[in-house]
């Protein structure tokens, strides 16, 4: 593996930007980060250790997008279309839910048509953030070689400050858009630096025995029903958590009329809305809150879905938990259902 | 990679087929570069289903109530009941709307096999080209066919092609008006004993219908001592893609798009007990009420 070393981060940032359109999480007025375009020569600082409000899902999988046209006789498929990009500086566990996305919709064409064009550079965490529990569910805080193309991890501190970073790379597409730029090789002595930074980072992480517990009780089916129906009085049925969520993957389609055309748009969607299983009959098998409620946590901790995925759905970002007006977030939730 | 944007097919011809239920035939607009895969008898199962999209209305999926012919002409039996389908209700031959597929899995293979095909209301047509083909393979199949009243006992064509191919038993709940003479559709249990005495033990049992018609079927036959891992049935829920993208159609951990419509009763019970997807049986086995809750019944 090529490892470098790398005094400022935007250095990287500026040069990837050369032949792509380079997004990074961008702080704005009120604190939140969001991702953001930026410009080869554009000067915004570089901030490590930041969980963006948003994951990087939506440059994936948008929000809202168009699958095809219908002039009337024929359906003309409708790709997305743009050259290169790199997200970067995404911490692990938003790369862990890119690669579990990325087997999700492995053959879906709109999905892969921007992500065949993606390269990831991630960053290692170096210290727990709000909410987040990735160490509990195999997700963080450092980065997993397979899921980026890039990986910077920072150099040890002298008095707090950083002195500059290693730049791993883990692909061949990441090999091949760095070859060209002036970089110092590393020395051998990364390597164990970056575990002794792992353990660190892990140390620092709150107590996890509801998440633990939680997992455990789901997977036992433990939790009654009244249980899940009474979590779910307290759902607003706002889908903020599905939006947030990182792995979310499920979607409505809609058509809409556009002159003469006629456009199928797909859009997200969250089983947690009332109506996301009701058949044209009537019939709905998903009708009660509880139901819902526990189809999402299942979705996200059961091990049915670690037999087809590989891991658990959920990457422990916290965002849920953040985002719920109600009091059913993941840390909530698990606490409630640990106990109960 | 899969292709989620349908083909141009044309509407040949409809009829009226039972009470807000027509006919369809459908065939593919172009077949200059040989039949599209939906339209295909080569590639297309009984049991299987297709995307029907009605431009401006979404899509929504309907089984191939009859194979594909080598004209690719396709066949689907379908209700009016939301928006949608209301659509395809105002359309008329020669009108272009679209499809994709063929989607899911389709019934096992049994021929050979003394099967007993039960079907109520529109869930006679997903059994439909499976009757077919146990026809042609030359397997005798039996068929019981139960409708709410005589307005509801669709596919007539179908059904008069079959009396003379197979042995067809049919009944009605609401016996009092009918012309004809039926079987008393409300009294299942006994219509099961009866063409068990008629026609001695069947191999396999296949069902298709209201969710609540199926499992009553499921509970009497496997009580009767038929085989769970010898029972079939097909499962229906909310599609937004067929393809195992959209979410909708979830039952624990399996997409019934992919991983059905067909399932085996003791598998489909092991998913049932991940997530409690079907509900205990009814104690009172009311075809007329289950009926009127599902969209094929
Ligand atoms: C495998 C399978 C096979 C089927 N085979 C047949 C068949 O052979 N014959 C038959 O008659 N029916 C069949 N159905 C049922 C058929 O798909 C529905 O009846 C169909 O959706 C028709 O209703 P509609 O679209 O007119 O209703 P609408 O409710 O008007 O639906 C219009 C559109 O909106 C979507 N929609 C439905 N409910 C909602 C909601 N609550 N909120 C937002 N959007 C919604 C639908 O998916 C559709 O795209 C089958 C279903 C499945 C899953
Ligand atoms: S369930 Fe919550 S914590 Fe887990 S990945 Fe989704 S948003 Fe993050
Ligand atoms: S089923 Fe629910 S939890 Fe799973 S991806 Fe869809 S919205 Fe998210
Ligand atoms: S219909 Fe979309 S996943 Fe099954």
């Amino acid at each position: 593996m090529n490892v470098y070393e790398l005094d400022r981060i935007e250095h990287l940032r500026d040069w990837l930007a050369l032949s792509h359109q380079v997004y990074q999480a961008v702080e704005n007025d009120l604190g939140n980060c969001n991702w953001q375009p930026i410009e080869h020569g554009e000067v915004v600082k570089f901030k490590p250790n930041v969980r963006p409000l948003v994951s990087p899902k939506s440059l994936f999988f948008s929000e809202q997008e168009n699958m095809f046209v219908f002039d009337g006789e024929k359906f003309r498929e409708t790709l997305p279309e743009h050259g290169p990009r790199v997200i970067f500086g995404v911490s692990a566990c938003d790369l862990t839910a890119i690669s579990y996305q990325d087997k999700h919709f492995r053959k879906d064409p709109y999905y892969q048509a921007r992500r065949q064009q993606t390269l990831l550079v991630g960053i290692d965490c170096t210290k727990p953030c709000d909410g987040g529990f990735c160490r509990s569910v195999d997700a963080g805080p450092h980065v997993k070689d397979e899921i980026a193309d890039l990986i910077l991890t920072p150099m040890p501190s002298i008095g707090g400050e950083n002195t500059g970073w290693w730049l791993i790379c883990s692909s061949d597409a990441g090999r091949a858009a760095v070859s060209g730029m002036d970089l110092r090789r590393a020395d051998s002595s990364w390597s164990s630096w970056r575990e002794m930074n792992r353990r660190h980072t892990e140390a620092e992480f709150k107590s996890d025995v509801h998440i633990i517990n939680g997992i455990q009780r789901i997977n036992a089916r433990a939790v009654p029903d009244e249980l899940w129906e009474r979590l779910a009085h307290q759902c607003i049925s706002c889908s903020g958590c599905s939006q947030l969520c990182p792995t979310c993957s499920c979607y409505a389609t809609r058509d809409v009329a556009e002159d003469t055309n006629m456009v199928r748009q797909r859009v997200w969607d969250s089983c947690l809305m009332v109506g996301f299983q009701k058949e044209a009959s009537g019939a709905n098998p998903a009708a009660e809150a509880g139901r819902r409620m526990y189809r999402y946590w299942y979705h996200k901790f059961s091990e049915d879905y670690v037999a087809q995925m590989g891991r658990y759905g959920c990457v422990g970002c916290g965002r849920c938990e953040s985002t719920c007006p109600g009091s059913v977030g993941v840390h909530s939730i698990m606490e409630k259902i640990s106990n109960a | 990679m899969l292709d989620l944007t349908p083909q141009s097919i044309r509407l040949v011809e409809r009829y009226e087929d039972g009470t807000d239920i027509d006919h369809f035939t459908f065939e593919p607009v172009d077949k200059s570069k040989g039949l599209p895969e939906f339209a295909d008898p080569a590639k297309v199962e009984p049991g299987q289903f297709f995307m029907l999209s009605i431009p401006g209305y979404g899509e929504a999926a309907f089984t191939y109530a009859g194979m594909p012919d080598d004209q690719g002409r396709f066949i689907a039996l379908i209700r009016r009941i939301g928006s949608l389908t209301e659509a395809l209700f105002q359309m008329k031959a020669g009108d272009t709307l679209g499809a994709r597929g063929p989607f899911g899995k389709g019934w096992p293979d049994l021929n050979g096999n003394k099967v007993l095909v039960i079907a109520g209301g529109c869930g006679l047509a997903p059994v439909a080209a499976k009757i077919d083909a146990l026809i042609a393979a030359g397997s005798d199949p039996v068929v019981y066919f139960s409708a709410r009243n005589e307005a509801m006992l669709v596919m007539r064509e179908e059904r008069s092609r079959w009396h003379k191919q197979c042995k067809v038993y049919e009944a009605v709940d609401d016996i009092d008006s009918a012309k004809g003479s039926y079987m008393h559709g409300r009294k299942l249990p006994d219509n099961l004993k009866q063409i068990e005495a008629e026609q001695g033990k069947f191999d396999h049992i296949i069902t298709c219908g209201p969710e609540g018609m199926m499992e009553a079927v499921c509970r009497i036959v496997t009580e009767a001592g038929h085989p769970a891992d010898h029972l079939w049935l097909s499962l229906e829920r909310r599609m937004h893609c067929g393809v195992g993208l959209c979410g909708h159609c979830y039952v624990a951990n399996h997409l019934v798009c992919e991983d059905g419509p067909t399932y085996r009763w003791d598998q489909l019970g092991e998913l049932v007990v991940k997530e409690r997807a079907i509900k205990p049986p009814a104690e009172q086995v009311d075809m007329a009420v289950n009926a009127g809750s599902c969209c094929r019944g």
